[in-house]
């Protein structure tokens, strides 16, 4: 494959791993010794939304780091992540106030690191599972029951008095404190919540201007299997005061994760955190004659604004991996995109038999200088982090 | 676009302004379970600022391009209202008759006020307004989650709860502001046109207890329905800001008399009328003169002991004609299940009756 071909040529390495410590029993004190990695979270601006006060509020977002934490015992696992984030917004209620909140994605399938799914919530025939936790005082579904017929106006509370206060009572006892929940998804849109009962556990607190968040889940279940010797995460952080939800958030790009009492697979690692080494201005140069017609990012802006994906932070939340398959092969991986009736005029992909077709063509006629100059300046392209 | 289209007139004209629409889609639907703020049908005094506040300048909808335009989120204590209680109770204890929070908005707010000077030009009249169930629904497009679907049987536009992460997007993206995000489940409702009603042959609660008998309903496609004769056939019935680019499936007939302006004096100004000329195209467009002159030519056929077709249906003399609708078409389109029971809940909601009384 060339792509493999160029990726030998290019090898050099760039970022962290994490590392999952071994501890007898997976809890929350079990963090207290354990070393902790940084990430950085990046801006999504691939897609950008419609609405004007989060677009105003989210404009030149910078990226953020973050600390994470991993422990396993024999069935558990378990990651810590504590971000800053100077407001502490819990949901309470309200029409255009939003929660804080973090979520990790998994590749379903993760055995070959050169196609894993989209960072946003995967792609077609690459799956992930993907769990949320937001900051909710409480919300009453689903709760397990879907119980929401089982509240009456509250405008007739003088007249019902105690019965309705014990009503009352019993519908608080329905609700969930937790917003948490388990997704599938195989591509933008696509994402649907898993209603099983699975075993896993998220918490968030908020100290010293720091989020603390928690996820437990045991090693392997019917969606997800971990008990390998590395797998790929990603995280999100949703930040409520600056509107943020669905797309509008910072995430990582995918980060092996490697176990301290276990193999290293070595390979499997590089190929997620290789920094490409190339010729940027060459780079530059070709990017510019070749992408910018339809891609806009940072100051480069002649394209339609809704012609093709943003390419702003495309360095800072996608594996090179990734970059390299786009340009090669686009069809590959085809994100959703704005609903085809938003934008009609820019269709991100026409389809053939249920297939999505891309409509960028394949750059594989270039030569492979070519194509590693390109992914070494694309990714360079990601916004300042707070440090 | 669905396969077939449902669509509502609504004649201006007769519309009174009392609120029995609103009353019976606030039963109906929206009086529990974290709807209590929302009023997927509202009646508005026009000119004013309607409901939620401001509705008409917060965004949303297309451009001439096709491209859908970016929205505001209106804020529940500002743009819409908190629904409030009033200190029944304390009054007994010699306090003053207050409301218990203090509310800055309503769903009918800035009723009656209307424009001008009286007595030389003051004039207002009403607007009610449910969701326009869009051709082209700026909400479907905004959901980044595709969970806003129209249905191909009659084009009637739904949230699917399942799917509803509650992120807003179809607040932002709907330039009329009928869809509405309950914060108790952290989802996104609106006006499902009672389909639960429809499939049954029932025309929607607004329509069916509408005093002013000012609603038609039936399909648009179908030409034996007085919703197609008036907007398809006579072209007398227009919607509401098309250059909001939805394709909206309601349809008015605008306000053909208002009384002349009086002179300083207080003399009647000979061919003056109230109703400002922009104003209407603003909200119906340019047509909205042709429209009023073909009805004013209608009202003089009347007057002159002529036939009117038009005014025929308008007067709305039989139910049976003004809502031509057909519980066979859905028995054969969804057999005979329900498409969606998610809102039948709405009936099974524990009755009242379930709770004792303190005497």
């Amino acid at each position: 494959m060339k792509k493999l071909a160029i990726l030998s040529l290019v090898a050099s390495l760039g970022f962290a791993d994490i590392t999952a410590y071994k501890v007898d029993s997976v809890n929350s004190d079990s963090f207290k010794s354990i070393e902790e990695s940084s990430i950085t979270l990046y801006p999504q601006t691939t897609l950008q939304f419609n609405d004007r006060e989060a677009v105003a509020l989210n404009k030149n977002e910078i990226a953020q780091k973050a600390n994470v934490k991993a422990i396993y015992s024999d069935k558990k696992i378990a990651f810590q992540i504590s971000w800053e984030d100077s407001t502490k917004d819990i949901y309470s209620g309200g029409t255009d106030k939003f929660a804080d909140g973090f979520a990790i994605e998994f590749p379903q399938e993760y055995s070959n690191p050169l196609e894993l799914p989209y960072i946003g919530m995967g792609s077609r025939d690459r799956s992930v599972v993907l769990y949320l936790q937001k900051a909710y005082d409480s919300f009453y579904e689903p709760n397990g029951n879907g119980d929401i017929e089982s509240q009456v106006n509250r405008s007739n509370r003088n007249y019902f008095n105690n019965s309705l206060a014990k009503f009352d009572e019993k519908v608080q006892s329905l609700s969930n404190r937790d917003y948490q929940r388990a997704f599938v998804a195989s591509g933008f849109k696509s994402t649907t919540e898993i209603k099983d009962k699975l075993d896993f556990d998220m918490q968030m607190s908020y100290k010293n201007g720091k989020w603390i968040g928690t996820f437990t889940r045991v090693l392997k279940d019917e969606y997800l299997n971990l008990d390998s010797n590395i797998f790929p995460i990603s995280i999100a952080i949703w930040n409520g005061n600056k509107l943020n939800r669905d797309g509008l958030k910072k995430i990582t790009k995918w980060i092996p994760v490697t176990f301290d009492k276990k193999d290293k697979n070595q390979n499997y690692a590089n190929t997620l955190n290789l920094k490409v080494q190339g010729d940027l201005k060459a780079g530059f140069n070709l990017v510019s004659q070749n992408c910018t017609a339809c891609h806009n990012f940072g100051e480069f802006n002649y394209a339609p604004k809704y012609m093709a994906p943003n390419l702003s932070n495309i360095g800072g939340y996608s594996n090179a991996s990734y970059l390299f398959e786009s340009i090669l092969k686009p069809s590959k991986v085809v994100l959703a995109g704005y609903n085809q009736n938003a934008h009609k005029n820019y269709p991100w992909y026409s389809r053939v038999k249920n297939q999505r077709i891309s409509q960028m063509p394949s750059y594989n006629f270039l030569n492979n200088r070519d194509v590693v100059n390109m992914v070494a300046y694309l990714q360079t392209l990601k916004a300042k982090d707070n440090q | 676009m669905s396969k077939r289209q449902l669509a509502m007139v609504m004649d201006l004209n007769k519309c009174i302004g009392c609120q029995t629409c609103t009353v019976a889609c606030k039963t109906q639907w929206t009086n529990r379970n974290g709807r209590e703020y929302m009023y997927w049908n509202n009646v508005e005094t026009f000119p004013g600022e309607g409901y939620p506040k401001n509705w008409q300048n917060l965004g949303g909808g297309f451009d001439e391009a096709g491209d859908l335009k970016d929205g505001t989120i209106p804020n529940l204590e500002g743009n819409y209202g908190v629904p409030w209680d009033f200190n029944h109770d304390e009054v007994a204890q010699s306090k003053p008759f207050s409301p218990e929070q203090d509310p800055k908005w309503g769903p009918n707010w800035d009723e009656d006020e209307g424009a001008g000077q009286f007595p030389q030009d003051n004039y207002f009249f009403y607007i009610p307004r449910i969701c326009n169930h869009c051709d082209n629904p700026g909400c479907l497009s905004a959901c980044p989650r595709d969970a806003i679907f129209k249905r191909d049987a009659d084009g009637v536009v739904l949230v699917d709860l399942d799917r509803c992460q509650g992120y807003r997007y179809c607040i932002a993206g709907c330039p009329y502001k009928k869809i509405y995000f309950n914060p108790k489940i952290s989802k996104s409702e609106k006006c499902i046109l009672c389909f639960p009603r429809i499939e049954k042959g029932l025309p929607p609660a607004c329509a069916q207890q509408c005093v002013g008998r000012i609603r038609l309903v039936g399909f648009l496609d179908d030409e034996t329905s007085q919703v197609h004769q008036l907007v398809k056939k006579h072209k007398v019935a227009l919607p509401l800001r098309s250059d909001f680019n939805t394709g909206a499936n309601i349809y008015y007939i605008p306000p053909v008399l208002a009384p002349p302006k009086y002179d300083a004096h207080g003399k009647i100004i000979e061919n003056s009328t109230r109703i400002p000329k922009e104003e209407l195209e603003t909200l119906f467009g340019e047509d909205v003169h042709r429209v009023i002159k073909t009805l004013k030519g209608e009202l003089e056929n009347r007057a002159n002991n002529k036939e009117s077709e038009i005014l025929d249906m308008l007067i709305g003399f039989k139910h049976k004609e003004m809502f031509k609708l057909d519980s066979n078409y859905y028995a054969e389109e969804f057999g005979m299940k329900p498409v969606d029971a998610r809102y039948f809940k709405g009936k099974n909601t524990l009755k009242f009756t379930s709770f004792k009384a303190v005497h």
